[in-house]
């Protein structure tokens, strides 16, 4: 099944999940979350596997720390990857962990030839131990770190080279990047190698309490900027598997279906005209 | 140099910043005291989310999490709220935590069929040797904190007037639901009986001569019933 716009599945939704008609609908949830043993969450998630295409995304696996994936995380993520059969696998090119403590954020690191060979180890590793390609995410920027030997986009696209692994382009962490580093989002977008790309993320975005930076926050509707860079990175890329994502102030199913028909018109406008 | 970046990096962030380091700081302490609200909700309906909000954020700074699923965060913080000098105003919290800790155990265990009545049905009973289920807990706490538990679960938050006795808990999961209820002393040391291998025999024995008030076949029925027993059994030998 050729995946089309998708919506990140929470649990309240999930009997109006199951019986969405919607063609090409595919849902994402984050993989640490269904990490567990059993119980009516994983079953949850198998019934809805049953139904739809499943991505799964993970938030832990700290790829660009100086450490080894954890094996007891990678083994985790093997099981529920075995157990569901997901359409997509999907981290993050961040770290998390450090020391035996896990940090719940995605946390930056300088793109050194040294992040660049760790992080290309780490992905190698996963993908090794899944037996599968993976997608790596842009992170959203709050911080202008010194030492970046590389720019992102082509940090971004020499890690896919050296991997195989393909990109999950988050476009909304490239406008709150734009804003808080003060880049130039259509040209970042313009430099990513549309062969490279696997995935798109579209959510919302908010202001922090000091008013000045864009805080990549999940909890509120897609914004018209992230829109029109999507419609322009769509006409250049065609159609791209697109997730809705929200994870605050979780609105009614139908509303997040409403954004998601947005991403499904541009996507078919696209799928015309390949036609 | 990348470790040395990481050590800065966490160092930095462990403290009050401003600015960018701001948000990663608040992202993984709010990360944490989201994960704790979620496992430990009653705990944070009695503390009131104000001071949840301060507590957690203490726990977190003091026990940050081991493992990226949060889901299971929190084994320690029990323990670690019996140990806090304000505890004495609130001294059945961590028993309340404590029964919130293995709510999230049973609700991520591996799944089984419990015990089923029907499987008992016209056998000698008193032979069997029975297995816990996956998903059931039980234990033994100095506060009413199970009564506190289902109070609050099912009203608004109040006044707490339950009889100050101390009393059980038992956690089971018999279908997609997780079950919390009260224990009595027999049927903790029933179940303690059956946890070490004995035959259900030997437990009613050792429950009965204990507690001679207590009416063993029922409670062992009722055991049955909340889904205490796995589904898989052996005779004794």
């Amino acid at each position: 099944m050729t995946l089309a716009a998708g919506v990140g599945f929470k649990a309240e939704h999930f009997a109006e999940a199951l019986a969405a008609p919607a063609a090409g609908l595919w849902f994402e949830v984050h993989a640490e979350n269904y990490m567990v043993a059993g119980g009516p969450r994983l079953a949850m998630l198998e019934s809805l596997r049953r139904e739809r295409p499943l991505s799964l995304h993970g938030v832990g696996m700290s790829l660009a720390g100086a450490s080894d994936p954890d094996p007891d995380h990678l083994s985790a993520l093997k099981r529920l990857v075995e157990r569901v059969q997901p359409t997509l696998v999907s981290e993050h090119l961040a770290w998390s962990r450090l020391d035996g403590r896990c940090f719940p954020d995605l946390l930056p690191v300088p793109r050194t030839n040294e992040v660049l060979r760790r992080l290309a180890a780490n992905i190698g590793r996963v993908q090794d131990e899944l037996g599968r390609e993976i997608l790596i995410e842009n992170p959203s920027h709050y911080l202008a770190l010194r030492d970046h030997a590389w720019s992102e986009t082509s940090f971004l696209s020499e890690l896919a080279r050296r991997t195989g692994c393909k990109l999950l382009i988050d476009v909304n962490n490239v406008a709150v990047g734009a804003h808080n580093l003060g880049y130039d989002p259509e040209a970042w977008l313009d430099a990513i190698p549309t062969k490279l790309i696997g995935e798109i993320h579209l959510a919302g975005h908010a202001l922090d309490d000091e008013g000045s930076l864009l805080i990549d926050s999940h909890d509120a509707p897609v914004s018209e900027k992230v829109w029109h860079l999507y419609e322009d990175l769509i006409v250049r890329t065609g159609a791209i598997p697109t997730l809705i994502e929200r994870d605050g102030n979780i609105p009614p199913f139908a509303e997040l279906m409403a954004e998601r028909e947005r991403a499904q018109a541009i996507l078919r406008g696209r799928m015309d005209l390949a036609a | 140099m990348l470790l040395e970046f990481q050590r800065d990096f966490a160092a930095t962030i462990g403290a009050p910043a401003e600015g960018p380091l701001r948000v990663y700081r608040n992202t993984v302490l709010s990360g944490c005291a989201d994960a704790l609200r979620a496992n430990f909700p009653i705990v944070a309906k009695l503390l009131g989310d104000e001071m949840f909000d301060v507590v957690a954020t203490d726990y977190a700074t003091n026990c940050p999490p081991r493992n990226p699923v949060l889901a299971l965060y929190g084994a320690r913080f029990p323990d670690w709220l019996e140990e806090q000098p304000w505890i004495w105003d609130v001294a059945y919290v961590p028993d309340v935590a404590r029964i919130e800790r293995l709510h999230v155990e049973a609700l991520f265990a591996r799944d089984a069929e419990p015990l089923d009545m029907s499987a008992l049905k016209g056998r000698d009973n008193w032979s069997l040797r029975l297995t816990l289920h996956p998903a059931a807990r039980f234990d033994w706490l100095s506060m009413p904190a199970t009564s506190i538990w289902l109070s609050q679960r099912d009203c608004a938050p109040g006044e707490i007037e339950p009889d100050w006795q101390p009393e059980g808990v038992l956690i089971t999961r018999p279908g997609s639901e997780v079950q919390v209820a009260r224990l009595n002393r027999a049927g903790h040391r029933f179940l303690f009986g059956i946890r070490l291998g004995e035959t259900v025999g030997e437990a009613a024995i050792a429950a009965g001569s204990l507690y001679p008030e207590a009416d063993i076949g029922s409670l062992f029925t009722s055991l049955v019933r909340d889904g205490a027993f796995a589904g898989s059994f052996n005779r004794s030998t």
